[in-house]
């Protein structure tokens, strides 16, 4: 049997070293670790540490989910697919539906690749945080195109730089091919810039209006740095589309200066194009950014990024996110305290987190979204209960669709979000489903007690729990329980 | 057998003193609500085709505009608009009565962006970030106690119900049945959880309402039957929102709003008709974000635009005219940025005056409550 419900290493060092109050002390902080600020419990139950260091080291030195970039040859496929969609199209025939199922297939593949990551992760604090600001930085998988970009945003323009610096993680997320093209940012072109002039005639004959698109701008300020009430203005908006304009892909527009400036780059690459850029100074925020090219959106981001109203906006996040949906004001204040502090650093944003007692009471606060819950089952069963599962479809048929959040703002982050009657009845029938993938092995005393330690289980709940009639039951019961919902 | 389990758990509970009305968190001891109106929503996301939907076949542009759209056998209204073919039992209802179509409708909204103009159309903001709750759930709190009970016909709360007063749903698709052991083990545990104990009782007594097999509910008339189920009831729905998607035709419309409108019929037939007297204290809107393009576009579709139509229907609505319209026209100079259709009614003021009357509500306040935009 591959499931050992008997030994717990950190248990029995606990057992050596220390008495009984130290050790339900330990006990709860290392449950806390796994669930609140990890994926759940392992079927092992096997918390290698619950130390706050030990919490920010799998940041820094894990890399399991981080990859390079392979946007370009993702960006190849789906333009040369669309090329003999339209091909067909104009010839009056149509593509075998194979070919588009390709990308499905792919879409879903990946989503049973994050699952496996998820569910066999030795570092989980550092995946949530992959996850976590994947949402914060939301791209929706509903066209062809970014569906087929959004593993490769998560894995490659997200993971790498969850444990450096704001900015850098900012401006990894904006000028990755997945969000130029949600947000509209590939269409966007300065008024004044060369493209600009050359296709003004040719709009106004056509009635559209002049190429400035303020899509991406805006939600920069709104859900990226500032947050709805940062104290910008619609001309705030207005001046970082200018200076963002030139940043976009390679080949990607049919515009003329936009092929002749991808001249010489990769097709599908995020590159600067200084025909489509705005001319002149900005001033974003009261400041100055004169016309350097490139350098002057880039230069606005660096800004933004040590703002004090994006400190208090990324620290609420945060802290609503693993703590408590309403977060104590005091824990907001002592992060963005200290991101401000480190002029930016995200290590000083968690450790902030991790530091204060708030963090750490037994009460847990969050109910599990969808995909949380489904991530924490599957390691608790084990058994390679999700290889065996289509994690796309299982998830959505809970009310989360992976990558889908519907919205730039992303999947929402409280209890009203994810909790209804429906949603919760469809997680009991998943919990069954599962709980037939779990094997043969009840769930022993002991190990109810490593799942839910000290007075953390009702008395109610484990009397029911260990009634169960059969192992099969009994899982869809553990699965099922107030107790198992909650983080 | 299933069904009648749900309804053994869904009745211990009542008889246990724990009894919940299924659709509002509270005590249940409003078996004879003020009010027994009924009202259901039906979305349109994507943006329906007002002009193919309800074709204004008296407009001399409209030919011109889009010849390879027109409906061959299009169902008479009166003598300027007639209603798509796939919409016999809407037809139906419109010659007793029972429907009124508001043509040349629209949001305040004049982007043509999805999400924004859906999140107009449901919060009743000015833009689509004005306002975090929805008019429909501002509306439940209007209603007097005991008539208080709203229902999502989804497995998430949508943002027209979104807000502080408490929404129940079920999602009808892809839902396996919890086993009757689990249920009745789950009922017992979730039910000192002052959270989730609610929520589980609630959907328990919404499963035992439902007299259609879940799992298969794609069908229009299986969703309209399940949600005059939920609403019959004297502690039933009095709120109701029920999702439709696809409407956004781009390219080869004609076959597939076809598709779209043939499940919208059977859909509002099937409520009409399971609702049986009650189909008399019950309207039911039927809306969308925007329209679409007056022109057709070069692939056999339309292209987002402004005005659309929106449809009142109900036993009670005594309709004097099928159409309510303050046409403005197709031709080129009188289209909205000269492409769409112009919309000259207020989606806000019909729809806070709708339903106004309907629950007997001030006017005004109501306008205010769930329009302050306006």
């Amino acid at each position: 049997m591959n499931v050992q419900f008997t030994s717990y290493s950190w248990r029995n060092q606990q057992n050596k070293e220390t008495g009984t109050k130290a050790e339900a002390h330990m006990d709860i902080k290392a449950h806390i670790a796994a669930t609140r600020f990890g994926l759940g419990h392992a079927h092992d139950f096997d918390v290698p540490s619950a130390s706050k260091s030990a919490l920010l080291t799998q940041v820094q030195n894990a890399h399991s989910s981080s990859t390079a970039s392979n946007a370009e040859a993702l960006i190849s496929d789906i333009l040369s697919f669309q090329f003999s969609a339209r091909s067909a199209a104009m010839a009056g025939e149509v593509l075998p539906p194979e070919k588009r199922a390709v990308f499905n297939q792919s879409f879903r593949q990946s989503v049973n690749d994050r699952l496996a990551l998820s569910v066999e992760s030795e570092a989980p604090f550092r995946e949530r945080l992959v996850q976590f600001w994947s949402n914060h930085f939301a791209i929706d998988a509903k066209s062809l195109v970014v569906r087929a970009l959004a593993p490769d945003y998560e894995n490659a323009a997200i993971a790498t730089y969850v444990g450096g610096r704001f900015a850098d993680l900012l401006k990894s997320a904006l000028l990755h091919p997945a969000m130029l093209i949600y947000l509209d940012q590939v269409n966007s072109i300065g008024p004044n810039s060369i493209a600009g002039q050359r296709g003004r005639e040719a709009r106004e004959l056509k009635g559209k209006k002049a190429g400035l698109n303020e899509n991406l701008a805006r939600e920069i300020l709104e859900l990226h740095t500032l947050g709805v009430n940062g104290g910008y203005s619609q001309g705030d908006i207005e001046e970082l589309a200018r200076a963002m304009t030139g940043h976009t892909i390679a080949h990607y527009s049919r515009q003329r200066d936009a092929k002749e400036g991808s001249a010489g780059k990769p097709l599908g690459r995020a590159i600067f194009i200084p025909q489509l850029h705005e001319p002149g100074e900005r001033r974003l925020l009261g400041q100055r950014y004169p016309d350097t090219g490139a350098g002057q959106f880039l230069g606005m981001l660096d800004a933004l990024a040590v703002h004090p109203a994006t400190a208090t906006f990324l620290a609420t996040k945060l802290a609503r996110h693993f703590v408590a949906d309403a977060p104590p004001a005091q824990l907001v204040k002592s992060m963005a305290t200290a991101y401000l502090g480190s002029k930016g650093d995200l290590m000083a944003l968690y450790a902030a987190m991790l530091d204060a007692e708030e963090s750490w009471r037994a009460e847990p606060l969050k109910f599990k979204s969808p995909w949380d819950w489904t991530v924490s089952a599957c390691r608790l069963i084990s058994n390679r209960a999700h290889e065996r599962i289509v994690a796309h479809k299982f998830v959505q048929d809970l009310g989360q669709s992976i990558w889908q959040p519907g919205s730039p703002a992303g999947f929402g982050d409280q209890f009203t979000h994810w909790a209804s009657p429906d949603g919760l009845v469809r997680r009991v029938g998943a919990a069954e489903r599962l709980a037939g993938r779990a094997g043969q092995d009840p769930l022993s005393a002991d190990a109810i007690d490593a799942l839910f330690p000290a007075n953390m289980l009702s008395v109610q709940s484990r009397s029911v729990l260990l009634a169960a009639e059969s192992p099969r039951s009994q899982w869809a019961i553990a699965l099922s329980l107030p107790e198992f919902q909650r983080r | 057998m299933t069904v009648n389990r749900r309804h053994f758990i869904a009745q211990s509970m009542m008889a246990s003193g724990l009894a919940f009305s299924p659709f509002s968190i509270g005590p249940l001891h409003a078996m004879n609500a003020p009010t027994d109106q009924r009202f259901v929503f039906i979305i349109q996301r994507g943006a329906a085709d007002g002009l193919a939907i309800v074709e204004p076949r008296g407009d001399a542009a409209l030919t011109g505009l889009r010849k390879g759209l027109m409906s061959a056998d299009p169902l008479r209204l009166d003598g300027y608009f007639a209603l798509h073919p796939a919409l016999p039992k809407i037809h139906g209802l419109a010659q007793k009565g029972q429907a009124e179509i508001v043509h040349a409708i629209g949001t305040v909204y004049r982007q043509r962006s999805h999400f924004d103009a859906q999140a107009v159309l449901e919060t009743g903001g000015a833009t689509a970030q004005s306002l975090r709750t929805g008019w429909m759930n501002r509306l439940i709190g209007m209603l007097p106690q005991g008539a208080q009970s709203a229902m999502a016909l989804s497995p998430i709360i949508p943002l027209a119900l979104a807000g502080k007063n408490h929404v129940g749903n079920v999602g009808l698709e892809n839902n396996a049945p919890v086993s009757d052991d689990l249920a009745m083990q789950m009922s017992t545990l979730y039910a000192s959880d002052p959270e989730l104990g609610p929520l589980w009782q609630q959907a328990m007594q919404t499963q035992g309402l439902l007299s259609t097999n879940k799992g298969d509910a794609k069908g229009g008339s299986t969703i309209g039957t399940a949600a005059a189920d939920l609403l019959r009831p004297a502690n039933g729905a009095r709120l109701m929102m029920i999702e439709t998607g696809g409407w956004d035709t781009h390219s080869a419309q004609q076959n597939r709003l076809t598709r779209q409108l043939t499940h919208l019929d059977a859909m509002v037939d099937a409520l009409a008709s399971s609702l049986g007297p009650l189909w008399n204290k019950t309207l039911v809107l039927v809306a969308t974000e925007f329209g679409r393009t007056a022109a057709l576009n070069g692939t056999q579709g339309t292209d987002h635009g402004t005005g659309s139509a929106a449809f009142w229907l109900g036993g009670s609505l005594g309709s004097r005219t099928p159409v309510v319209a303050e046409w403005p026209g197709l031709s080129a100079n009188a289209l909205y940025q000269g492409r769409d259709l112009m919309p000259t009614r207020s989606f806000e003021r019909m729809t806070a005056e709708r339903l106004s009357a309907h629950f007997g509500l001030s006017p005004v306040n109501t306008l205010a409550t769930l329009f302050p935009s306006v």
